[in-house]
């Protein structure tokens, strides 16, 4: 089930508007936001450290916006893989831009920890499948997973 | 006994004997002194005159028995001590003929035994000795008319044949030509306008000139005007004519000329920072190397000159680059323009660098010459790749521009999306629906822009195409166009094995000329139906794509510059970003394949497309 979202964008406007979204779909729905990839991962290994900690939630879903300053989401990406997350339970990672342009599509294709790509702006429509595409994957992650 | 038989021959039978030798001898009697009493009629013909002037006059054969030539002075001393003579006299006379005369000279004494007359019987041998001669003679046939006669008074008769030949300086004779044709010493090219000028001379007694032309062994031109006179005999019959020869004085003036422009030239040649080459044709060597060859090869001309063109030539361009000298060198021969090829040149010090040649040639009758005119393009071939990056860069900062312009209308939509969520009234709910279009054609512009700028990119990915999904998308894509639900599309198909292609410029070239199709279709009426065409036929290795409309046609003016980059056709209802047509024909060129347009107002407009088949190797 998803209760808390991340976005993860430079562009205020865009936080806002996505975030109104989310509320729109959905107003239990949680969401925290960072206006820089830098902070958002600062923040992900604190809270890797604190797994237990009440004060911070992990997040089930991140939307990654691509062209940020100082750590774009590709990076984003690296940066994420150079720590283990202790807690196994994933984290889906939509990379959620503008670009339409093929070289970033296949790039983040072939990222392994990112979820889908999806193009700004968010609606509640595409809000709508991603949350239905996330929930059925945790299913059978669930599933498989042996407890 | 001998001597009575002469006397009586003399004195008794005189008649007898006069006639018989009148017919079928030359000959001659002189007396004691040289001095000639008798000679027949052929003797007056050989020499040329009347009888009635030789009689009494020394005679010209023997009568120099004080010429100091060995010669004669054994003739003297032979007849004189009364022995007979025998030996061939050249017979000179005093009109310049010649000719060879086996001669028997018999002295004949009185009663007191002194010598009181010398009877010579001659016979005429100037043929037999003039193939002697020629024979004898070879070597100077092998000159030429300059070498052999500058200077020299030549006599021909007129068949051409030498008389005579005397240096005019040395003031000598030269016999060994004697007897020769005047045509042995020039050049076979001019002997039939020598031969009309010699006939000239005799036939119509007219002076005449002719000139001929030499090549020295260096491949040198020398003219030479060679001057014929006719000479007379005392009854005003051309009996030979004189040739005299020299060097051309407009000759003079051109070689002055020439040496003027030489020097000009090899100055030129040898200073000019362009490397000069000059390759003879039989083996490919190298004949001729400037400063600039220098400078750019390292080689100094000495090591150079006489070895093969190859040696400048980067080994591992090697058979292609003689490959593409060869077809310079035959399309050279075979139309005379000139050739330009680039190749890759290999210095001394080893270091390859890029060369553009530009290729001659001509001939001097024996040899042909190719003259390589070497521009070191390293430069060029520098800011080449310097405008390549430039381009480039220009490409990223329009893929970048557009992309980043992308954004904010993104950010746009969102927030319009939120308006349209809130409670509004039907004015503000208008004004989204405007500010709705304007953002929609403002996201197509900037995506048209940064395809614009990727098509580079993406045309080297290949997918393979399925052209009816391409139409259905397409239309699709486009369904929400206003007139579109008016428009009857007819799309015939023929697509025959797998084609291959980038997709996403396939779809672009359709979204854009169907779009247009559509953007410029006049409105439905009762009398006018909007029809689309759509018809794809695709072969082995390339498609066919029209597109035809029923529309509102293209300006004639404007057609040339439907394709350029933000053309836009006046049109009060629809504004285009002015990149549809050009972003089609850049992908069609990127696809090196071609694009055609036919328009006509109020009638429609006809694209035609013909697009390669990237089949996967």
């Amino acid at each position: 089930m998803i209760n808390n979202i991340t976005l993860i964008d430079d562009n205020k406007i865009d936080l806002f508007v996505n975030q109104k979204i989310i509320e729109k779909y959905d107003s239990g729905l949680k969401t925290r936001m960072f206006t820089s990839a830098v902070s958002a991962i600062n923040y992900l290994k604190i809270l890797d450290l604190n797994i237990n900690s009440d004060s911070l939630t992990k997040p089930d879903l991140i939307f990654l916006d691509i062209n940020m300053p100082q750590m774009d989401g590709f990076q984003f990406f690296n940066e994420l893989r150079k720590f283990d997350l202790k807690d196994p339970k994933p984290i889906h990672i939509y990379m959620l831009s503008s670009s339409l342009s093929l070289e970033d599509i296949n790039k983040a294709k072939s990222e392994s920890l990112c979820s889908g790509y999806i193009t700004k702006p968010l609606t509640v429509e595409k809000l709508k499948t991603i949350l239905e595409t996330v929930s059925i994957e945790d299913k059978n992650y669930n599933y498989k997973k042996p407890i | 006994m001998m001597e009575s038989v002469k006397q009586d021959i003399l004195y008794n039978h005189e008649n007898e004997l006069t006639d018989l030798l009148q017919n079928n001898s030359i000959l001659s009697i002189t007396d004691k002194y040289g001095r000639i009493i008798y000679a027949n009629d052929r003797f007056c013909e050989i020499i040329g005159s009347n009888r009635n002037n030789i009689i009494g006059e020394t005679h010209e054969l023997i009568k120099s028995h004080l010429h100091t030539d060995i010669l004669y002075k054994k003739l003297w001393k032979t007849i004189k001590s009364g022995e007979v003579w025998k030996g061939v006299l050249p017979n000179k006379l005093v009109d310049g003929r010649f000719y060879w005369l086996e001669t028997t000279i018999t002295p004949v004494k009185d009663e007191n035994g002194d010598i009181s007359r010398y009877i010579a019987v001659y016979n005429d041998i100037t043929d037999y000795y003039n193939k002697k001669g020629t024979i004898k003679m070879v070597d100077p046939k092998g000159k030429t008319l300059s070498q052999n006669f500058l200077n020299v008074d030549l006599s021909i008769n007129s068949f051409g044949k030498i008389l005579k030949a005397k240096n005019k300086i040395l003031n000598t004779s030269i016999d060994d030509v004697v007897g020769l044709y005047v045509y042995d010493f020039i050049n076979p090219v001019s002997h039939n306008v020598v031969k009309k000028q010699i006939k000239k001379v005799f036939n119509e007694s007219e002076s005449s000139e002719f000139e001929t032309i030499e090549f020295s062994p260096k491949g040198q031109q020398t003219f030479y005007v060679s001057k014929i006179e006719p000479v007379y005999n005392n009854h005003n019959e051309i009996i030979y004519a004189t040739i005299v020869t020299k060097k051309l004085r407009k000759d003079l003036k051109i070689k002055k000329e020439l040496r003027h422009i030489e020097a000009k030239y090899s100055t030129i040649f040898q200073s000019i920072n362009v490397g000069i080459i000059v390759v003879t044709d039989s083996k490919g060597n190298i004949t001729e190397w400037n400063k600039g060859a220098e400078s750019a090869f390292g080689y100094t001309e000495d090591e150079v000159i006489g070895n093969s063109l190859t040696m400048l030539i980067s080994d591992q361009h090697l058979i292609t680059s003689v490959k593409e000298l060869l077809k310079a060198k035959n399309h050279l021969n075979e139309n005379k323009n000139g050739e330009n090829l680039e190749m890759i040149g290999l210095k001394k010090c080893g270091q390859e660098f890029p060369v553009e040649f530009s290729i001659s040639n001509w001939d001097n009758g024996k040899e042909k010459f190719y003259c390589a005119m070497m521009l070191d393009i390293s430069n060029r071939k520098k800011l080449e790749n310097k405008l390549k990056q430039k381009t480039e860069d220009l490409e990223l900062f329009l893929y970048r521009s557009a992309h980043d312009l992308k954004a904010p209308l993104t950010s746009a939509e969102g927030l319009l999306n939120l308006i349209k969520g809130e409670d509004i009234n039907s004015n503000v709910k208008l004004l989204t629906t405007l500010l709705d279009t304007t953002l929609e054609r403002g996201k197509l512009l900037v995506d048209n822009l940064s395809y614009a700028s990727a098509i580079q990119d993406k045309s080297k990915e290949t997918n393979t195409i399925n052209f009816k999904k391409v139409i259905d998308d397409t239309l699709k894509t486009l369904s929400g166009l206003k007139n579109f639900e008016s428009i009857k599309f007819e799309i015939t198909i023929n697509q025959l094995g797998i084609f291959y292609s980038n997709k996403e410029l396939i779809n672009s070239i359709f979204q854009n000329l169907i779009h247009n199709a559509i953007k410029y279709s006049k409105p439905i009426s009762n009398d006018h139906t909007p029809i689309i065409k759509i018809e794809i036929n695709q072969s082995e290795n390339k498609v066919n794509i029209t597109v035809k409309d029923n529309g509102i046609g293209i300006d004639e003016k404007c057609i040339g510059k439907i394709f350029d980059l933000y053309y836009r056709v006046d049109n009060e209802q629809e504004q285009g970003s002015g990149l549809g047509l050009y972003i089609v024909k850049r992908i069609v060129d990127d696809f090196n394949g071609e694009i055609k347009v036919k328009s006509e107002q109020n009638e429609g407009t006809f694209f035609e497309l013909t697009l390669p088949n990237f089949i996967k190797n």
